[in-house]
């Protein structure tokens, strides 16, 4: 986890450091580093079968806004369901009605590279991942005039698989998907 | 029916036994031409005094209903009178007229402080029974009311039907015929329709009894559930024949009782054994019949002796037949009694001819069996209906006692029943056959009702000893298995079985033949469902759950008792748990089970189709490949690497409390941070508890620290 979040304060940094390399003395600069985290609440689903499972999310990326009032961003995050950990990569759409309203409705898709892998015995199991959706609603609120925060809530859903590679015999695959409600935080530098 | 069997036999008593020493029973009969359930009884004074007829009583199923005159029976003299109270040579004070009826019951003849019980005996009508000249109970051609016994005898001979075939697979249609020894007015009736058989059903001639397998289902369209659903399609049938000797109208021999499966195509249909279980319709689905709704709106859920009825049982492996025994059968389990496909519990006893059955049933050193089950899958029947078998089939060769277990399809009463299980019934008969422990000696633990003082006494030191120390554990180990209670319970904590430790708890011990406590492994239709259960926590000594939870909860407070415990998760783990060797005992289930499901569905409506089936096999193995990870957890947390927590999400300004076995009773520290790495709060607590200040919704980083012992572990906010 601590290897993840040093990975995610570079990456951060780095588009920081773009920003501040092209427009950040603008105010309408076209990319506005965002960052946030939250918890996601939900569960491990595949037939019959519902399990609860917690975590944390964190994502970072750059957004902009696109067709005057809607915003679009591509964020890198890291999605924490208990010992399990996906890393979604996705392009983000919030949608308003009205540039000055705060409630947006939310929507990301992408892909999630996941990390689940353990051992037991000689019998080793590796979780994949895949599709990641989520939709929800966000809401922002400018914070002096450098800021603006942006609580949500949101659905998501993550494909995964998880592969049993057994000693002495041949690999096994079980589809292994979650399905959350995320809370989170976000930050945003910039309007 | 009824009323025709009563105008042409008389079917009780017998015992010609004296009353008193002065009174006997002479002679009895049954009256026709008046009233068709009534009997009449001679009585003949055989004192040298008169006897008055006061104290002369008839009971039925323990009603009084019938009183002997105030008068005087002189010395050689003779007495008839009626069981419905007409027709006595002198008038009778008639007690209960209205609670005579022609049921068969239990007669009791009492005088002067002497009771004789009557057994049952048929008497023909116009025909007598009583004793001859040399006190012998025989039948008389004619009856002699208030005379002398004398006359010609009539001898009836016991003579079961002997079927030219036995029940089994044939590819063409057959005929059958019954051998029977040539004798006064006896002859054979059969009947092809699961009828009670009277002396008036169809004779079986030497011709021989065509069979083609043209029968009908007709059973399975009864509802016996409020769950019921129709067949979809033609239900498969097999042709049953009940069979039985009269002798006039007297049955002479027992119902036999033979399957048939006609045509070349069935020869072959079923990969799975097939056991038919044939009794009469009535047994099942009469008024008194134990399967469906019957006279009580509940019969099947009715238990006891009373509901235990007479059936023939045929087991065929590779369409050889293997076994072929007359059983009692009872409805067996709780709420399954509620499901259409019920489970039945087979008895092997003395009354029905054998009281073992010869184990055909399972690759197993024991020679004979005195019960089996046959299980439906009840809290899986709408899924993959082998969780329970899949469970059992894993657990078999461990230090616990597991019953065998083993698909088969069922027929009953000819018709297709379903997949069931067929399994070694655990109760007090399970160590008989397995130990060699006398049945009479083996204390059983049932988990919903009283339980021996044995056991009492374990659970209640237990609860006296909640921080167990190594002497309590030392006291615990006289008394228990300690190694097969630890393995059983790892095995129920892996399986998930969300049915247990509340119910489902069954244990023996003999302090008559030393046997420490030992668990029976049974009904696992509700594991393999959430890979993430925190199973353990039943267990948690901070939780304190269930009566049949305190035992094992106050053993794991003690740390080499902790430690053991651990070993046994992981030995598991790489032993009958580890996900390739459930994973092949799934997909050797699912092979068995798959070429018979669809006709299951069709039969019963469950699951809802093939795909919702394979699903739930499919997410068997889920569970199977994703269990692992959280027993892990779980022997991380036994093992102090980990602390766990509840209740989770917690609520700020409440308290977490903590699962450390007993480790973080007394006082340490605490602190707690933000995914950030940010401390939020710090300080000291104990009784395993930490109190929480105000903290936002989200994730937090709990660290504890005690001595040199250092943890950590996360936990959720919640709004």
């Amino acid at each position: 986890m601590k290897i993840q979040l040093k990975a995610l304060t570079i990456v951060f940094l780095l588009i920081l450091q773009f920003n501040a390399f092209g427009q950040l003395d603008e105010r309408e600069s076209m990319f506005r580093p965002l960052i946030g985290g939250g918890f996601l609440s939900g569960g491990s689903f595949s037939p019959n079968q519902l399990n609860y499972l917690s975590g944390g999310v964190v994502r970072a990326g750059l957004q902009t806004t696109f067709l005057k009032k809607h915003n679009a961003a591509i964020l890198l995050g890291i999605n924490q369901f208990d010992r399990d950990v996906f890393y979604p990569l996705m392009l983000q759409f919030r949608w308003v009605n009205k540039p000055d309203k705060a409630l947006g409705f939310l929507t990301s898709f992408g892909y999630s590279p996941g990390k689940g892998e353990f051992e037991i015995e000689s019998d080793d199991y590796e979780l994949e991942g895949g599709f990641y959706l989520e939709f929800g609603a966000q809401w922002k609120f400018d914070l002096g005039a450098q800021w603006a925060m942006m609580p949500s809530i949101s659905v998501s859903r993550q494909r995964a698989i998880l592969e049993y590679n057994p000693e002495f015999s041949s690999s096994y695959e079980v589809q292994d998907d979650r399905i959350a409600v995320v809370f989170a935080i976000n930050l945003q530098l910039g309007h | 029916m009824m009323k025709l069997l009563f105008a042409t036999a008389l079917l009780i008593l017998s015992s010609m036994h004296l009353l008193a020493q002065e009174l006997v029973l002479s002679e009895y009969g049954p009256t026709s031409g008046f009233n068709d359930h009534s009997a009449w009884f001679e009585v003949q004074n055989r004192s040298e005094e008169g006897i008055n007829l006061s104290e002369l009583e008839l009971y039925l199923n323990d009603d009084l209903i019938y009183t002997g005159p105030d008068s005087l029976l002189g010395v050689g003299g003779f007495f008839v009178f009626h069981a419905d109270g007409y027709r006595s040579s002198r008038k009778p004070q008639l007690a209960h007229r209205s609670m005579f009826s022609p049921t068969r019951g239990s007669y009791i003849l009492h005088f002067n402080n002497t009771s004789s019980s009557l057994k049952e005996q048929c008497v023909p009508e116009g025909m007598s029974y009583g004793l001859n000249e040399n006190n012998n109970e025989v039948h008389f051609r004619m009856a002699s009311r208030g005379e002398e016994n004398g006359g010609e005898e009539v001898l009836f001979l016991p003579n079961d039907p002997l079927p030219s075939l036995a029940s089994g697979f044939y590819p063409n249609p057959i005929s059958v015929t019954f051998e029977q020894q040539e004798w006064e007015g006896q002859k054979t009736v059969y009947s092809l329709n699961g009828v009670s058989l009277q002396s008036s059903n169809t004779e079986a001639s030497s011709k021989g009894i065509s069979i083609t397998n043209q029968s009908f289902a007709d059973l399975s369209y009864i509802p016996a559930s409020g769950e019921h659903i129709e067949p979809n399609g033609n239900v498969q049938t097999a042709q049953t024949i009940h069979a039985q000797s009269f002798q006039y109208t007297c049955a002479v021999s027992k119902v036999v009782r033979e399957v048939y499966f006609i045509g070349e195509a069935l020869s072959n249909k079923y990969k799975l054994p097939v056991i038919t279980i044939t009794t009469e319709d009535e047994a099942l689905f009469g008024a008194r019949g134990i399967y469906g709704y019957g006279e009580s709106g509940h019969n099947f859920d009715m238990k006891g002796e009373l509901w235990e009825r007479d059936a023939s049982l045929h087991f065929f492996d590779d369409g050889e037949l293997k076994l072929s025994q007359d059983v009692g059968l009872r409805i067996r389990g709780k709420s399954s009694r509620w499901a259409p496909q019920k489970s039945f519990k087979i008895y092997a006893r003395s009354v029905y001819g054998r009281n073992q059955l010869p184990n055909v049933f399972f690759d197993d050193e024991v020679d004979f069996l005195k019960r089996i089950n046959l299980r439906s899958a009840h809290n899986d029947y709408i899924r993959s209906m082998m969780t329970d078998h899949v469970a059992m089939t894993s657990a078999k060769e461990q230090n616990f006692d597991t019953p065998n277990s083993k698909h088969a399809i069922l027929f009953l009463n000819g018709e297709f029943w379903g997949v069931y299980a067929i399994q070694d019934s655990m109760d007090e008969h399970y160590p008989d056959s397995y130990y060699g422990v006398d049945d009479d000696n083996v204390e059983l633990v049932d988990g919903s009702e009283s339980s021996t003082l044995n056991y009492t006494e374990i659970i209640n030191y237990a609860v006296a000893h909640p921080n167990m120390t190594d002497e309590d554990v030392a006291w615990i180990e006289d008394r228990v298995d300690l190694p097969s209670l630890l393995e059983y319970h790892a095995f129920q904590i892996y399986m998930a079985n969300w049915d247990w430790p509340q119910k489902n708890v069954k244990a023996w011990l003999s302090e008559a033949e030393n046997q420490d406590l030992r668990y029976f492994f049974f009904d696992c239709d509700a594991c393999f469902n959430e890979y993430e259960n925190e199973s353990l926590g039943r267990f948690y000594p901070e939780l304190n759950t269930s009566r049949h939870s305190i035992l094992l909860s106050s053993l794991l407070r003690n740390e080499e008792v902790r430690k053991q415990f651990s070993n046994t998760l992981v030995t598991l783990l790489q032993g009958p748990l580890k996900t390739s060797t459930l994973l092949s005992i799934i997909d050797e289930t699912e092979q068995n089970i798959q070429p018979h499901i669809d006709e299951h569905i069709a039969r019963w409506g469950y699951p809802q189709n093939r795909s919702t089936w394979e699903n739930s096999v499919e997410s068997m193995r889920f569970f199977a490949i994703k269990r692992p990870q959280k027993i892990q957890d779980m022997v991380s947390l036994l093992l102090g690497d980990k602390i766990g927590v509840y209740p989770h999400p917690v609520q700020a300004w409440s308290t977490l409390n903590l699962i450390s076995f007993g480790l973080l009773t007394d006082e340490f520290s605490f602190e707690i941070f933000n995914l950030s790495g940010m401390k939020l709060q710090e300080g000291i607590s104990n009784n395993e508890q930490v109190p929480l200040n105000e903290l936002s919704p989200g994730n937090y980083i709990l660290k504890i620290n005690k001595g040199g012992f250092n943890a950590y572990t996360r936990f959720v906010v919640m709004p």
